[in-house]
C-alpha cells in the first residue's frame, strides 16, 4: 500500500512540474515580444561633426530617444573656476581624459537623474553667474560638466561611452 | 456497439477538417517547369538569394517597390527626389509605411501610373499570395498570366527568375534558418504535450484505482 | 498561518466554497465521452485567444493604409516571437470554431437542447452567433483582399432583405459607400472590446446554466443528483486533461509547421477597393451558409435559406419534441443526425470551390438534406411514442 501511495504522489507532482514547465515555456515568448526589436536598438549609437561647435554653446542630438548634450569647453578649463572647488568632482575625472582626447569636447546625456525630465543649459545662471544646467521639474542644478551641486537629483548625469575619429564624435 | 456508431461521425468530422486543413483544396493553376526545379536544387537557396537580390535591385526596383526590404523603386533616388528620401529613410529607420511613402512620392506614383494603367504594386508580399508557381510564369512571360498588362517581358533566364522569387520570398517569409529554429521549438513543444498527456493519463489511472472511482 | 490567510479571504469573499463547489464537487455522470470535453477545450482555446489577442493587440494599428504592414511587416517580422503571437491568434481561431462546432454537434448527438436545458442551448446559440461576428470583425483587421472583400458582401447582406430602409442599414454598417478607415475602427473596437466583454457574460450565463440542470449519462439518462450515477467532476478534469494535451500537441503543430490553412494566401494581398480577386470564398466556417446562399436562385431566397438553417438549430427544442434524449438510444434519430452531418460536411467543402453549375445542384440538394433532417424531427417523435405505446 506504501508503495502505491508513493507512486501516487510521484505520479502528481511530475504532471504538476511537467504542467508548470508548459506554464513558464508560454510564459516566454509573451514576455520576449515586449523587448526592444532590431530598429530601435539599431538607435543605440549616434555620430556627430564637432566641427561646428562654440565654445559654451549647446549642441542637443537624439540618442536612444533621448538628448545628447555635446558641449566644448575652453582649453585648459578647470572645475575650480565654476565652483568645482566644494566638489568632489566625480564627472570630472571621468571627463578629464576624454577632453584631452576629443578637442575639448564631451558628450553627456541629457536626462536628469532625478525623474527623467531635460535640464535646461543656463550659461550664467548659476551663484555668482556660473554656467549650469537647471532641472525645471523640481530645481536640479548641475555643473556644466554634469555633478549634481544642488536639489534632488542623487547623482551626476551619465557620460556615455564616446570616442573621437577625425571630426566626428562617435556615442554608444 | 458504442465504438461502431461513433466511427461514421469521425470520419465525416475528420474527412471535413482534413480537406479543409491539408491544402488539397486549393490546387494551383501554374507551376515552376520541372526544368526549372533542377536548377533550384543544384545552385542551392542562399545562392539563389544573393543573385536575386542584385536582379531586383537593377531590374524589377525600376517601377516595384519592396519595402519589407527597404528597396524602393528608381524614382526615389533622381536629384530633386533624393535627399526628401534620404530624411525620410533616417526618420522612419529605412521602413516608410504606406502613408508616409505613397503621400511623399504621389507625384511619381502618379507618373508611373500614367506609363503604365496602374502604379506597379509594392512586391513585398507577392510570393505568398501569387504562390511560386504563379510569380515564376509571370516574371518569365506577363502577358500570358496577365493578359493586357505593361509589365514588360525581362527576358530573364530560369536561372535568374528563380533567384528574383528566393529573393522576394525572404520579404515575407521567414529564411531557412529560421524555418528549422522554429520546426525545432515546435518539435520539443509538440513532444512536450504529448508526455504531459501520457503523465496525466498515468496519474489518473493511480487516483482512480486508489479513490476506488469508476468513471 | 497559511491556513488563516486562506480563512480571512474566505470569510470575506466566499469565492472559495464557489469554486469548490462547481469544480470540485459538481457531479457529473459516469462513462462521459470524449465530446464531453469540447466545452472545456473550448473556454481554453477562448482563453488562448484572449491573450494572444492582448499581444497583438500592443502592435496592431486600426488604419486602412498602416493596418495590413502593421500585421506582416510589424507583428510577422519586427516584433520579437510576433509571429509566434499571430500564429497563436489565427490558428487558434480556427481551433476555436472548430471546437465550437463539434461542441454544437454534440449538443444535438445528445440532444442536449431537451427539457429542461432549453435555455442552456438557446445561451449557446446567441454565444456562437457573438463568435460569428468576432470572427467577421476579426477578419476585416488585417487588410488584405479577402478581409475587404468579405467585409464588403457581409455589410451588403441586409441588402437582400427587400425594404428600402435596407440599403441605409448597409450603410450604416460600413460608415460609408464602401469598406474604409471608419470601417475598420468601427470593426476593431467591437472585436477588442464589444464583443469579447458579451462573450464572457454568456459564457459564465451558459456554464451556470448546465450546472443547474446537470449533463445527463451519454445513454440519455438524468442522473444529475444521482450519487450512484456520478462523480466529482475534479476526477473528470483529469481525463478532459489528457484530450487537452493531446489537442495542444494539435494546435502546436499547426503553429510552429504549417499556419498556412489558417491565414489564407490571397488575404496577403493589400485591400483593393477597384478589383475583386477572382475566386474568393469565406473562411471553412462560414463556407455552409455561403455555398446555400449561392446555389439557392434569388438573393432574397437565398438569404432566407441561410438563415433557415440558423433559424432551425434555435428551434431544435420546439421541433425535437420526443421526451427520449440521446442518439445512442434512438436509431431513427442517430441516422438524420448523420445525414445531417454530412450535409454540412460537404456543403462546408462544397464552398470553398469555385461557384460552377455542378457546385449549385450539389448546394441545393445538401441543403435539401439539411432540411430534411429538421423537418423529420417532430416526424420521428411521433414515431418513437408510437411504438412506446406499443410497449
Amino acid at each position: 500500500m506504501g508503495d502505491k501511495i508513493s507512486r501516487r504522489k510521484f505520479l502528481g507532482r511530475a504532471t504538476c512540474v511537467a504542467g508548470g514547465i508548459g506554464a513558464v515555456s508560454a510564459v516566454y515568448p509573451a514576455v520576449a515580444s515586449l523587448a526592444p526589436d532590431k530598429a530601435a536598438l539599431a538607435q543605440s549609437m549616434v555620430k556627430f561633426d564637432i566641427s561646428g561647435l562654440k565654445e559654451l554653446k549647446l549642441a542637443t542630438v537624439p540618442y536612444k530617444g533621448k538628448p545628447l548634450f555635446v558641449m566644448k569647453f575652453p582649453a585648459g578649463f578647470t572645475p575650480e573656476k565654476w565652483g568645482g572647488q566644494d566638489q568632489e568632482n566625480i564627472n570630472y575625472k571621468i571627463m578629464k581624459p576624454l577632453l584631452a582626447k576629443q578637442k575639448n569636447v564631451v558628450a553627456i546625456i541629457g536626462v536628469c537623474t532625478h525623474l527623467g525630465c531635460i535640464p535646461i543649459w543656463e550659461k550664467n545662471g548659476g551663484k555668482n553667474g556660473i554656467p549650469v544646467y537647471y532641472c525645471p521639474c523640481h530645481g536640479g542644478v548641475y555643473t556644466p560638466w554634469g555633478d549634481n551641486i544642488a536639489g534632488p537629483p542623487p547623482i551626476p548625469l551619465h557620460i556615455p561611452k564616446q570616442k573621437l575619429v577625425g571630426n566626428t564624435l562617435i556615442v554608444g | 456497439m458504442k465504438f461502431l456508431r461513433s466511427i461514421p461521425i469521425v470520419i465525416i468530422l475528420g474527412g471535413l477538417f482534413y480537406a479543409l486543413w491539408s491544402g488539397i483544396l486549393e490546387p494551383s493553376e501554374w507551376k515552376v517547369p520541372q526544368s526549372a526545379e533542377v536548377i533550384k536544387a543544384k545552385v542551392g537557396e542562399t545562392q539563389l538569394i544573393k543573385e536575386g537580390s542584385k536582379i531586383f535591385k537593377t531590374s524589377c526596383a525600376a517601377c516595384h517597390s519592396l519595402r519589407y526590404k527597404k528597396i524602393y523603386p528608381f524614382f526615389v533616388n533622381a536629384p530633386n527626389e533624393k535627399p526628401l528620401f534620404k530624411i525620410l529613410m533616417k526618420e522612419h529607420n529605412g521602413f516608410l509605411t504606406r502613408d508616409v511613402y505613397e503621400s511623399a512620392f504621389a507625384l511619381q506614383l502618379k507618373g508611373l501610373k500614367a506609363a503604365f494603367g496602374s502604379i506597379p504594386p509594392d512586391l513585398s508580399t507577392a510570393y505568398v499570395y501569387l504562390g511560386e508557381g504563379k510569380l515564376f510564369n509571370i516574371i518569365k512571360n506577363p502577358q500570358k498570366v496577365i493578359p493586357g498588362t505593361k509589365m514588360p517581358n525581362l527576358h530573364l533566364n530560369d536561372r535568374q527568375i528563380l533567384a528574383v522569387s528566393a529573393f522576394m520570398k525572404t520579404a515575407i517569409l521567414p529564411t531557412a534558418k529560421e524555418t528549422s529554429r522554429r520546426h525545432l521549438i515546435g518539435m520539443i513543444v509538440i513532444i512536450f504535450f504529448i508526455i504531459l498527456a501520457i503523465l496525466i493519463a498515468l496519474y489518473r489511472k493511480v487516483v482512480l484505482e486508489e479513490d476506488n472511482i469508476e468513471e | 498561518m497559511n491556513q488563516s490567510v486562506k480563512e480571512w479571504f474566505e470569510s470575506r469573499t466566499g469565492l472559495g466554497r464557489i469554486f469548490h463547489k462547481e469544480m470540485v464537487e459538481y457531479r457529473v455522470p459516469k462513462g462521459l465521452t470524449l465530446p464531453y470535453s469540447l466545452g472545456m477545450l473550448a473556454v481554453l482555446f477562448f482563453v488562448i485567444q484572449i491573450v494572444s489577442g492582448i499581444f497583438v493587440l500592443m502592435y496592431y494599428k486600426p488604419d486602412a493604409k498602416l493596418a495590413f504592414d502593421s500585421v506582416n511587416y510589424t507583428i510577422m517580422q519586427v516584433v520579437p516571437w510576433g509571429w509566434f503571437l499571430r500564429s497563436l491568434h489565427a490558428v487558434g481561431a480556427g481551433f476555436f470554431m472548430a471546437i465550437i462546432y463539434t461542441h454544437m454537434f454534440t449538443g444535438v448527438y445528445y440532444n442536449a437542447y431537451k427539457n429542461p436545458r432549453q435555455l442552456v442551448w438557446i445561451i449557446g446559440w446567441v454565444i456562437y452567433m457573438v463568435m460569428i461576428l468576432l470572427v467577421l470583425t476579426g477578419y476585416l483587421l488585417p487588410q488584405g483582399q479577402l478581409s475587404y472583400w468579405a467585409s464588403e458582401v457581409v455589410s451588403e447582406m441586409p441588402t437582400a432583405i427587400p425594404l428600402g430602409i435596407m440599403d441605409k442599414v448597409s450603410l450604416w454598417i460600413k460608415g460609408g459607400f464602401s469598406v474604409g478607415d471608419i470601417t475598420i475602427t468601427r470593426f476593431f473596437a467591437l472585436h477588442v472590446v464589444f464583443l469579447p466583454l458579451l462573450l464572457i457574460i454568456l459564457v459564465f450565463l451558459h456554464m451556470q446554466f448546465f450546472h443547474q440542470t446537470g449533463v445527463t449519462s451519454a445513454d440519455g439518462r438524468e442522473v444529475h443528483g444521482n450519487e450512484k450515477e456520478t462523480v466529482p467532476f475534479i476526477y473528470v478534469t483529469l481525463k478532459e486533461g489528457v484530450i487537452i494535451a493531446i489537442v495542444l500537441a494539435a494546435f502546436s503543430y499547426f503553429i510552429f509547421f504549417n499556419p498556412a490553412p489558417f491565414t489564407p494566401s490571397a488575404n496577403f494581398a493589400p485591400a483593393n477597393p477597384m478589383k475583386t480577386p477572382a475566386h474568393i470564398a469565406p473562411e471553412w466556417y462560414l463556407t455552409a451558409f455561403y455555398e446555400i446562399f449561392r446555389s439557392i436562385p434569388g438573393k432574397f431566397l437565398g438569404f432566407m435559406a441561410t438563415n433557415m438553417f440558423l433559424i432551425f438549430l434555435l428551434l431544435l427544442p420546439i421541433l425535437d419534441t420526443s421526451k427520449k434524449k440521446s442518439a445512442t438510444k434512438r436509431p431513427l434519430f442517430y441516422f438524420v443526425f448523420l445525414l445531417f452531418l454530412l450535409s454540412f460536411a460537404v456543403l462546408s467543402i462544397e464552398g470553398t470551390q469555385p461557384d460552377t453549375a455542378q457546385s449549385r445542384v450539389i448546394g441545393q440538394v445538401f441543403f435539401f438534406i439539411n432540411m430534411l433532417f429538421f423537418a423529420s424531427l417532430p416526424v420521428i417523435a411521433h414515431f418513437e411514442k408510437k411504438k412506446e405505446a406499443i410497449q
